[in-house]
């Protein structure tokens, strides 16, 4: 599965690569800008992780943009946000979980796993 | 917001102090932390600065560690160059920002709900971090690590603060929350 990972932080960039990498094909991103061009470039992406805090277009208005072009790829937002407003913001926007850093590589793993086989199954 | 108490200085002092050590020690789960004097010297050349603001708060939050405790903390030390400045850099402010999310959920059970800006790392031979006038201020340092500090500044603004008794819960750190 092709994954587009969108942080600012070059190095949460490359651990999420380290981890997923042998299994997935990481497509990078720096910001929600960057993001939408990556899912424009990438018609093939089957899942997105999205950090919330980014400078340019922060990640909640990435996903609500994404929403209102009626882009169906399965959202995973991974920040150190955790309020209740925003997550609801997320839910309201279509996002499929909220994860909050640091997520354990392993439980990380599952997660793309169990959504990426949710969304395959559900194209066929 | 349902019922609701005035807070007193004493008890933001004491807020802000108990939201920053746990903030930090929810970051660093195995780092010893202990009470440190404000008016900070590091030789590090790097430090972290982040602030942030609310509608009855605002502040700032630093983070200066040596590069030996950057590279240990990374979940892959090994993917981490101890001789790529921009990565240090980058690790330092993302360190920062996992802190201040912390901070913000320790701060918000006190009644206090506050925004943040992006980390800005400085740069210097050696660096002095003063307290601004008004504000309250604390700082840690990391036990056994060289020159290793966490503090945070708050100034209050005019408006009367309130401690709500329901405040929103914020999600914990690790956790994932199925939408």
């Amino acid at each position: 599965m092709k994954i587009l990972v969108v942080d600012d932080s070059s190095v949460v960039r490359k651990e999420i690569r380290h981890v997923l990498g042998h299994a997935h094909d990481v497509v990078e991103a720096r910001d929600g800008i960057e993001g939408l061009q990556g899912l424009a470039e990438h018609a093939d992406i089957g899942l997105v992780l999205l950090d919330i805090n980014m400078p340019r277009m922060n990640g909640i208005e990435m996903l609500e943009r994404l929403r209102a072009q009626n882009h169906g790829v399965p959202v995973l937002l991974l920040t150190t946000e955790g309020h209740p407003d925003l997550i609801l913001r997320a839910r309201k926007a279509g996002a499929k979980a909220w994860l909050v850093k640091p997520v354990p590589h392993d439980e990380l793993r599952r997660l793309v796993d169990e959504f990426g086989r949710r969304e395959m199954g559900a194209a066929r | 917001m349902s019922a609701s108490a005035n807070i007193d200085d004493a008890q933001w002092r004491e807020a802000l102090q108990t939201a920053l050590l746990a903030a930090t020690r929810d970051v660093f789960p195995t780092a010893g932390l202990e009470q440190a004097r404000f008016g900070i010297r590091t030789e590090n050349e790097r430090i972290a600065v982040l602030s942030f603001h609310g509608d009855n708060a605002e502040g700032s939050i630093g983070l200066a560690v040596n590069e030996e405790f950057l590279v240990q903390s990374h979940p892959v030390p090994e993917i981490l160059s101890n001789t790529n400045t921009d990565e240090l850099e980058d690790w330092l402010g993302e360190l920062l920002n996992r802190i201040v999310g912390r901070l913000k959920a320790h701060l918000s059970h006190q009644g206090v709900d506050v925004g943040m800006g992006t980390p800005v790392v400085l740069r210097g031979a050696s660096l002095m971090v003063r307290p601004q006038a008004d504000t309250r201020v604390c700082a840690y340092a990391f036990k056994g690590a060289d020159q290793a500090y966490v503090w945070s500044q708050l100034r209050l603004s005019r408006t009367q603060v309130t401690r709500g008794a329901n405040e929103p819960r914020y999600a914990a750190q690790g956790v994932v929350i199925r939408l």
